[in-house]
């Protein structure tokens, strides 16, 4: 499964959409991830990095974050 | 997977036996225990098929049948970062800490920041004690591998499944941000307890607002993680200090509204849970049990232990965890 592009995992940090169908674990992250960019919106980048690195390591949320 | 109350020669017969377990009971029935493939701890409080009852007689077992592997660990407080490092191959983890501790307060600070935990399914809760006992008895867990009680720590019960096999886990919430969505709380640092909140952008001492709004505390906060709904709990509102405690810390940035009451609590569950329980892992918060009086009512075919805090990645507060695997 490969992970989605950095464009699209930005937009995902970037909305508040809820993610119901992806893992309790993807959720989490992203929504700690959402969090994080929203008290620090200069943080972007890294939060993408962090969640790129999240779905490369993990095959459950690579196919969850591709499929939203 | 197979949940059952066992007297204390039952259990320690399966154990012998080499049954792979998580065992929930009185602290004087875990001591008892022969050494094994077993976890540990401490509650009295059950959800069981007929109802919410406190047991001392028997200890709560969930049996996984069917497994590849199984390995017992303690992981000491300063080193919760190595807890995926017993992490198995397609398997899944169940990890108890004892309630008031160290290990406890890290866990619930440091978890959401560790990637690494969120790899495969991590479940688990923290052990508690009768609640006239509070103060006098300590939370146990134990270490089934030498049968003993670990004060601090984390104890893992670390499974590896049959190649092909399938396991989730999810938690059921029953409660849902939007009584009053208008009002938002947010709070400038992490913590379990706090002075101020920011509500709607304004802030203010958080105790004098919740006292003076008289907002319902058996209520949670809830924050809402990309679509799952992570509740924080309120332990106590200190007006003379004016601070408030909660089961939980709460975390700068994220915005947490009020729940909406819920009027039959054991009736919700139910509905929420449908009727897939048997055969899973599962456990529900002490606060559901003591604000929806759920001692003699049924929440449905989920049974387990009451805890003081429940764990599904992180520390949850007032919410049923559930692990289910699935055989290849």
């Amino acid at each position: 499964m490969s992970v989605p592009g950095s464009a699209q995992l930005e937009q995902i940090l970037l909305s508040s959409s809820d993610l119901s169908k992806a893992s309790l674990a993807t959720r989490i992250t992203v929504g700690r991830l959402r969090s994080e960019v929203a008290g620090d919106p200069s943080s972007l980048a890294s939060k993408v990095a962090e969640l790129t690195e999240f779905a490369t390591q993990n095959d459950f949320a690579a196919n969850d974050l591709a499929n939203i | 997977m197979k949940n059952e109350l066992l007297t204390v020669a039952e259990a320690s017969a399966r154990i012998t036996a080499g049954d792979v377990m998580t065992v929930a009971g009185d602290t004087a029935l875990l001591s008892q225990l022969p050494a094994g493939n077993w976890i540990g701890g401490s509650s009295v409080y059950f959800v069981t098929e007929s109802g919410g009852a406190v047991i001392r007689d028997k200890v709560f077992c969930t049996t996984f049948e069917g497994t590849a592997g199984a390995t017992v660990r303690t992981v000491s407080s300063d080193n919760l970062k190595s807890i995926a490092e017993g992490y198995k191959a397609g398997g899944f983890t169940v990890m108890l800490i004892p309630a008031f501790s160290g290990t406890h307060t890290k866990f619930a600070v440091d978890a959401p920041a560790m990637g690494s935990l969120f790899a495969q399914p991590l479940v688990g809760w923290i052990s508690g004690v009768h609640l006239d006992e509070l103060g006098s008895a300590k939370p146990t867990v134990y270490d089934g591998s030498t049968a003993t009680a670990v004060e601090d720590g984390a104890v893992c019960l670390h499974i590896q499944l049959p190649a092909g096999s399938k396991v989730n886990t999810d938690i059921v919430n029953i409660f849902n941000q939007g009584h009053d969505a208008k009002t938002t709380f947010t709070f400038q640092e992490q913590g379990f307890s706090v002075t101020t909140a920011v509500v709607n952008g304004m802030e203010v001492n958080f105790a004098e607002y919740l006292t003076e709004n008289n907002i319902d505390t058996r209520l949670p906060l809830v924050a809402n993680y990309a679509g799952a709904l992570v509740n924080v709990s309120v332990q106590a509102v200190d007006t003379d200090n004016g601070t408030v405690a909660f089961y939980a810390p709460v975390t700068p940035g994220v915005e947490y509204q009020l729940a909406s009451p819920i009027s039959d609590y054991a009736g919700t569950f139910a509905s929420n849970l449908g009727d897939t329980g048997v055969g899973q892992y599962s456990c529900n918060c002490i606060l559901n049990y003591l604000y929806g009086e759920l001692e003699g009512k049924s929440t449905g075919t989920f049974t387990g232990p009451v805890t003081f805090g429940e764990i599904a990645y992180i520390l949850l507060n007032q919410t049923l965890v559930k692990l289910d695997v699935q055989a290849a």
